[in-house]
């Protein structure tokens, strides 16, 4: 039962971890485009 | 044939909003505590008085409208759109007698905007505001966040009866688990877990920053009630701009994403099936609307000079775009500053990002990526159809957590919601122009208040006109319910006059 307790609670902070590198992905990708922008356009 | 209510129809509806009114008092009971905490007497006493209506109004229907009819859906639709009325008015009690807003419609239009997870503020002198009032302006956005029926059936509403007819009104279809009572629990599962995750960040980084702790703790308990529920409140009036933190910022931006996330994406992903997040058309097309939205903000930003640096176009551009795509509304600049620094495309990539919003069955509000997608996709069935032979069948599938088959109904449902976002937010551009606002600006504040957002580029002031409030009020109520319930609203009163006996 702990065991499985266990289980759940590494599934729930796993899914937490993947929404957040969901985020960082995406954050990063934009300030790299942001970058390229700015110096394309200098 | 519409049929004209009886009084049972009426008694049904009633009922149903004396319990909320019961429920708001209950509610009440937090920020009062806070007040009484922090030794902050004169806010306790308004709170007593705005409790005791709440309580007083709250019985009296309960008893006037006691009946044996049950609830059907319609009247699960009516009770739904007025619940969300009801609570702004007698939520705005407290605010009214705090002396922060300079009229009644003022603070109800505080707490449509609060319940509505809007952002939008009509508050004056807000830096000077109590605890317990300011606890109370994001306690209501936390509860709109999560939906008035959600908590109802959360604490109130037993199973079964008008359960799923009240959920499916505010404006959230789906179903997290086969139970609807366990899919609100799973809600607010998600939302407090959220909620002690963000205040400890963001209690933190404000910490390093320079805050008291205590304060800091605070502040971060109202920013994450705001950032994950797409909500936009802050307990400061220069908002988020206040903490002058990058760190700060970064951890608000990730907070906003998730509020963005659809709860049952929540779920597949709390329970071990991480491919889901690149599988799911939601999360992918999220991802594609914001670089699309963020390039065109960027241009416009870059051309106007006025960030020079890579790293801060990013954190004035990237984060007002992520705050207005997920519908949250929080901002690190001077409202103004949209109108005099910000240039025409600049604006419109955060317009096209406000009005597209984050995901079906999250705390965001505008049109959503779901609807986006189905009708896309149904874009390209259609164009199949005429490559294809006349005989050929087509079938387009989209993956939101299982594979669907695209149908007709769906498409026609998707269509006609985002229709009519489409209309609202030019119906209050167009009335923002008729008062003397420029037209870019005017859809700017208009999309802000109907898709929930919360952004805003200076037109919402206490000193606005008050047909203008009363429109922005409407729009954040009837965006907030993704118009049905609203519509069916007004149909219930024609039918009163109109309907046959």
């Amino acid at each position: 039962m702990a065991k499985l307790k266990l289980k759940y609670f590494y599934d729930a902070a796993m899914g937490i971890l993947v929404e957040i590198v969901y985020a960082l992905v995406i954050m990063s990708a934009c300030l790299i485009m942001g970058a390229l922008i700015l110096w394309w356009l200098k | 044939m519409i049929l004209r209510p009886q009084i049972d129809d009426v008694k049904v509806v009633g009922y149903y909003l004396g319990n909320l009114i019961v429920g708001i008092a209950i509610v009440s009971i937090i920020p009062l505590i806070a007040c009484l905490v922090s030794s902050e007497w004169d806010p306790a006493l308004d709170f007593t008085i705005g409790i005791s209506i709440s309580f007083l109004f709250g019985y009296l229907m309960l008893i006037a409208c006691r009946t044996k009819k049950e609830i059907n859906w319609t009247h699960g639709m009516i009770v739904v759109s007025l619940s969300w009325v009801v609570a702004s008015v007698f939520g705005a009690i407290p605010l009214y007698l705090s002396d922060h807003f300079m009229s009644f419609l003022d603070a109800v239009f505080e707490a449509m905007s609060g319940y509505a997870t809007t952002g939008l503020t009509l508050a004056v002198d807000l830096d000077h505001m109590s605890y317990g009032h300011n606890l109370w302006r994001h306690l209501i956005m936390f509860i709109g966040g999560q939906g008035i029926v959600v908590v109802a059936l959360t604490f109130l509403i037993k199973a079964g009866g008008g359960a799923f007819k009240m959920y499916v009104g505010e404006a959230r279809d789906e179903r997290i688990m086969p139970n609807i009572i366990h899919t609100a629990r799973f809600i607010w599962l998600v939302s407090i877990v959220y909620l002690v995750l963000g205040t400890l960040g963001l209690g933190i980084a404000s910490t390093l920053a320079g805050m008291p702790f205590g304060k800091s703790l605070f502040h971060g308990a109202c920013i994450t009630m705001a950032a994950f529920d797409t909500g936009g409140f802050a307990p400061q009036s220069q908002n988020v701009l206040y903490y002058h933190s990058g760190l700060y910022e970064s951890i608000n931006i990730i907070l906003m994403f998730f509020g963005a996330i659809n709860f049952k994406l929540h779920y597949a992903l709390w329970v071990g099936n991480k491919r889901e997040i690149y599988k799911n058309v939601e999360t992918r097309l999220f991802a594609i609307t914001i670089v699309f939205t963020f390039f065109l903000t960027a241009v416009g930003l870059a051309k106007t000079g006025i960030y020079s640096n890579a790293v801060v176009l990013f954190r004035k551009g990237f984060y007002h775009l992520i705050s207005g795509h997920t519908g949250t509304g929080h901002g690190t600049l001077y409202a103004r500053q949209f109108a005099t620094q910000w240039n025409e495309l600049s604006l419109i990539g955060i317009v096209i990002a406000m009005a597209l919003g984050g995901a079906v069955c999250s705390t965001t509000g505008a049109i959503k990526m779901l609807r986006v997608a189905l009708i896309f996709k149904a874009f390209k069935q259609d164009v199949k159809q005429f490559l294809s032979a006349e005989s050929a069948v087509i079938i387009q599938k989209l993956h939101h957590v299982k594979d669907i088959i695209i149908e007709d109904k769906q498409t026609r449902a998707a269509a006609l919601i985002m229709l009519a976002y489409i209309l609202c937010y030019f119906f209050g551009a167009i009335i923002g122009v008729l008062y003397g606002y420029p037209f870019l600006l005017s859809l700017f504040e208009s999309t802000s208040a109907c898709a929930n957002v919360g952004l805003s580029c200076g037109i919402t002031t206490p000193s606005m006109p008050w047909v203008l409030k009363v429109v922005y009020i409407f729009q954040m109520w009837a965006g907030r319910l993704e118009f049905i319930s609203v519509f069916v609203f007004m149909g219930f009163l024609i039918s009163a006059v109109r309907g046959k006996s």
